[in-house]
């Protein structure tokens, strides 16, 4: 067990009392990984409608601690942690009509779902089981916030359109060539190569804040990654 | 740079990824990205993701081998001829500088512009000097030393056709001025053996050097010489460029090992180096092995004779082995500098190692179609007497083979035995201290005291597994003797607990029976452990369409590097100094 210094784990020891820290720690990660959620939800054979409520009502137990009981700290990570808890959720404790009343009455938290229904209408429609789904929204997730910090850095440093034009490099040389990018940007090319660095170890800074947020103990980044790793490759 | 095939449509450029569902986020590779976020040493270094699977062999370390690849021991020698070519051709400016200085002052010749002829030689003596320091104390990689050499071959070129210029030129017969130019062009290449591009390069600069000088000449205050006289010298020293070409292809086909040909350099790593090779009658490629002698602690010729007495005998036991997931030796033996070599199947796959990494832990299944083929290879082996002793992740591979796909072959078999103590991950010294991270070091090895048996393979099986379905090693520790003391004291996590997923209990189980510290308490034998991990009841299987979707999925082209067509080097590292 780590020490109380990321999201997930503030929000597994806050059950006695109900700290604004942790609090916070769980509207940030919820905002975070709602599309997993309502992902999750979608393939378990729910509307969108319903989904939405669902996933709402779902982060509203969670939030009043209602789900207390279910914590498993020795899962380590938020991300099983959510999933089995998900599941538990719609199995057994799912009350429709107590759900909407809670969660259709009361919007706690401003959640965008017309962007989760369109990541989840450009899944495609074979066999994924909800689980699988889950973990490859997850990564999405994870990513598409990562990118957006990225982006939101690169405006307050009042160069957006640098960001978009440098983005498809960081996973490697894009696919116009340097010298193109330095003439779009008026910059070296020399220039555009150390901006490009620099945004690569920026990600990768970035990247392992947002999963240090929802692991127990920091050590387990990089199992995280891997983990991920094999989401994203088809391999999980 | 610009060697690599083009990225096949719908593919991340750089990891050959199919950019499709989650593998793609807002147009950027996934897996990439993911990589960016692996702490230092995997793939935490920006430069380091950009590695696609396409250059990753599982015979070695997995270190790139650089684009100016030539065999270890022709670089070698260039490095020695270098060195003696400086110190010649320095002591040969200096006596130049000293003779023509005496024949001067003794009358016996006139320069026109002696003191112009002093600083060239001087400079080129101290040139070559410092060439030859470079050559002889290595503090460069191989890579640079040639750089240098063919600019140092261009250097010398100019310094000799300068000299020339400063004297009038001889105008009343064609091939007068026939130079010394034309036969360093042409020796060159020999000293210093290099690829016939770059040989053909240097050498053309080198030609061009005689009518750049004309031009020194005429403005140190010399006539100008006919156009004939001008183009026909220039002519001899284009032809002697064309012949230094003819030269480099010659010494290329010295790249030659007994029946095979080195074609081309796949890995440089810490014990030596790996060739795609092929053979003269046969055509077939194959992979070979050359392993410096004195990283194998040889320092005299009986201890290096006995080396190869017991390679050749361990191979004449891994000849009797016949299970097909043991990776095949064809050949072996020393080359006449004492370099030795093995040959091997050329293999389209990533180790174990080397996928976990990339790709994450597998799933049970994945894992248990994997181990089973390991278990055949060793209860072959087992059966024929030997023991494998270093079964861990860069040992399996897996691969395309023929029609198959996530075919496993286990290297090194037999051959770790006579290199046991000498491994990069599981070194041990003589005063028996560790000196590598032994992750997968079974506890009896470690305790060392008694004879080992087949269920040291189970152990480092057992971790294999671990890895395979968490993406962790067994044990971690802050120094080797600590992973050391966990293996030989410490309780494994269970598997599921570690990865954070559900296992099936039975492969836990047997995993756990595997990486107990004694060997009576693990699997009685690798076949046993086979039939139990095939009985293994998992949610999904492993299917031979999912095992080629991932194949087609993740792992664009051919793994195998392909003479000048094959992957680029994206980011050179020099394992070795010459």
């Amino acid at each position: 067990m780590g020490f109380l210094t990321t999201d997930w784990s503030l929000i597994q020891h806050a059950r006695a009392d109900d700290s604004t820290e942790a609090r916070q720690a769980m509207a940030r990660l919820f905002e975070t990984y709602w599309a997993p959620v309502y992902g999750f939800i979608r393939r378990s054979g729910y509307s969108a409608a319903d989904a939405e409520d669902l996933a709402q009502a779902y982060f509203a137990r969670f939030y009043e601690k209602r789900y207390a009981g279910d914590f498993r700290p020795e899962a380590g990570r938020f991300r099983t942690f959510l999933r089995a808890s998900l599941q538990h959720f719609l199995a057994n404790e799912w009350d429709r009509q107590r759900a909407l009343k809670r969660g259709g009455a009361q919007r706690i938290l401003s959640l965008d779902s017309s962007s989760a229904e369109e990541r989840y209408r450009l899944e495609p429609a074979y066999d994924l089981t909800p689980e699988a789904l889950f973990e490859r929204e997850w990564a999405a997730a994870l990513l598409t916030t990562c990118l957006a910090r990225l982006r939101t850095e690169e405006d307050k440093a009042g160069r957006p359109a640098r960001f978009d034009a440098l983005k498809p490099f960081l996973a490697g040389d894009g696919p116009s060539g340097y010298p193109e990018v330095a003439g779009a940007l008026g910059l070296e090319e020399g220039a555009v190569r150390v901006a490009v660095h620099r945004l690569r170890k920026r990600f990768g800074a970035v990247l392992r804040e947002e999963i240090e947020r929802t692991v127990d103990d920091p050590a387990d980044v990089d199992a995280e990654i891997r983990w991920l790793l094999a989401v994203v490759s088809g391999g999980a | 740079m610009s060697e690599a095939p083009p990225p096949r449509a719908g593919r991340c450029p750089q990891c050959g990824l199919a950019l499709v569902g989650p593998a793609s986020v807002e147009g950027v590779c996934a897996s990439c990205l993911l990589g960016l976020g692996l702490s230092g040493g995997e793939q935490g270094d920006a430069q380091d993701v950009s590695a696609p699977p396409g250059v990753i062999h599982p015979l070695g370390s997995g270190v790139v081998a650089p684009h100016w690849a030539m065999p270890v021991e022709l670089l070698r020698q260039a490095a020695r001829r270098l060195r003696d070519t400086g110190l010649g051709l320095g002591a040969a400016f200096a006596v130049s500088v000293v003779l023509n200085n005496l024949l001067e002052a003794g009358g016996f010749y006139a320069f026109t512009h002696l003191s112009l002829k002093n600083v060239v030689a001087a400079g080129m003596t101290v040139a070559s000097l410092w060439v030859a320091w470079l050559a002889h104390h290595r503090p460069l990689a191989p890579g640079q030393l040639l750089k240098l050499s063919l600019a140092y071959e261009v250097g010398v070129a100019l310094a000799i056709s300068i000299g020339d210029h400063l004297e009038p030129l001889v105008t009343d017969v064609p091939l007068a001025n026939v130079s010394w130019l034309c036969v360093w062009i042409v020796i060159f290449p020999l000293v210093v053996p290099a690829t016939p591009s770059r040989t053909f390069l240097a050498s053309f600069a080198a030609a061009s050097t005689w009518p750049l000088a004309h031009l020194v000449g005429i403005a140190a205050g010399n006539p100008a010489a006919p156009g004939w006289l001008l183009l026909s010298n220039s002519a001899e020293a284009y032809i002697a460029a064309a012949l230094a070409l003819v030269t480099a292809l010659v010494v290329r086909r010295m790249q030659e090992l007994g029946s095979y040909h080195l074609e081309r350099k796949i890995e440089q790593g810490g014990m030596g180096e790996i060739w795609r090779a092929r053979h003269h009658l046969l055509a077939r490629p194959v992979a070979v092995k050359l392993i410096r002698p004195e990283l194998l602690g040889v320092k005299t010729p009986s201890e290096a004779a006995g080396l190869v007495s017991r390679f050749r005998r361990e191979a004449e036991a891994t000849a009797a082995l016949h299970s097909s997931h043991t990776v095949a030796l064809h050949d072996f033996g020393m080359t006449p500098d004492g370099v030795f070599y093995y040959v091997m199947d050329l293999l389209d796959g990533l180790d174990l190692d080397t996928l976990v990494r990339r790709f994450g832990p597998v799933p049970p299944e994945r894992a248990v179609h994997l181990l089973v083929q390991a278990c055949e290879s060793l209860a072959d082996a087992h059966a024929a007497g030997l023991i494998h002793r270093d079964v861990k992740p860069a040992n399996l591979v897996t691969c395309r083979w023929g029609l198959k796909y996530d075919f496993v072959k286990v290297l090194d078999f037999g051959l770790v035995k006579a290199t046991w103590s000498l491994g990069e991950d599981e070194r041990l010294t003589s005063d028996g201290t560790i000196a590598g991270t032994p992750a997968y070091m079974a506890p009896e090895v470690a305790l060392g005291g008694r004879p080992l048996d087949a269920r040291v393979d189970l152990y480092g099986l057992g971790c294999v597994a671990y890895w395979l379905l968490t993406g962790e090693r067994v044990f971690t520790g802050a120094t080797p003797m600590e992973v050391v003391l966990n293996h030989v004291k410490a309780t494994p996590i269970p598997p599921s607990k570690r990865g954070g997923r559900p296992l099936p209990e039975a492969l836990e189980g047997l995993v756990l029976s595997c990486l107990a510290k004694e060997p009576k308490d693990r699997p009685p034998s690798a076949a046993w452990l086979g039939e139990r991990l095939a009985e293994c009841r998992t949610e999904e299987a492993w299917t031979p369409a999912r095992a080629r979707e991932w194949w087609d999925r993740n792992v664009a082209g051919d793994l195998l590097p392909r003479g000048a067509a094959g992957a680029k080097p994206r980011h050179p590292r020099v394992g070795d100094r010459l």
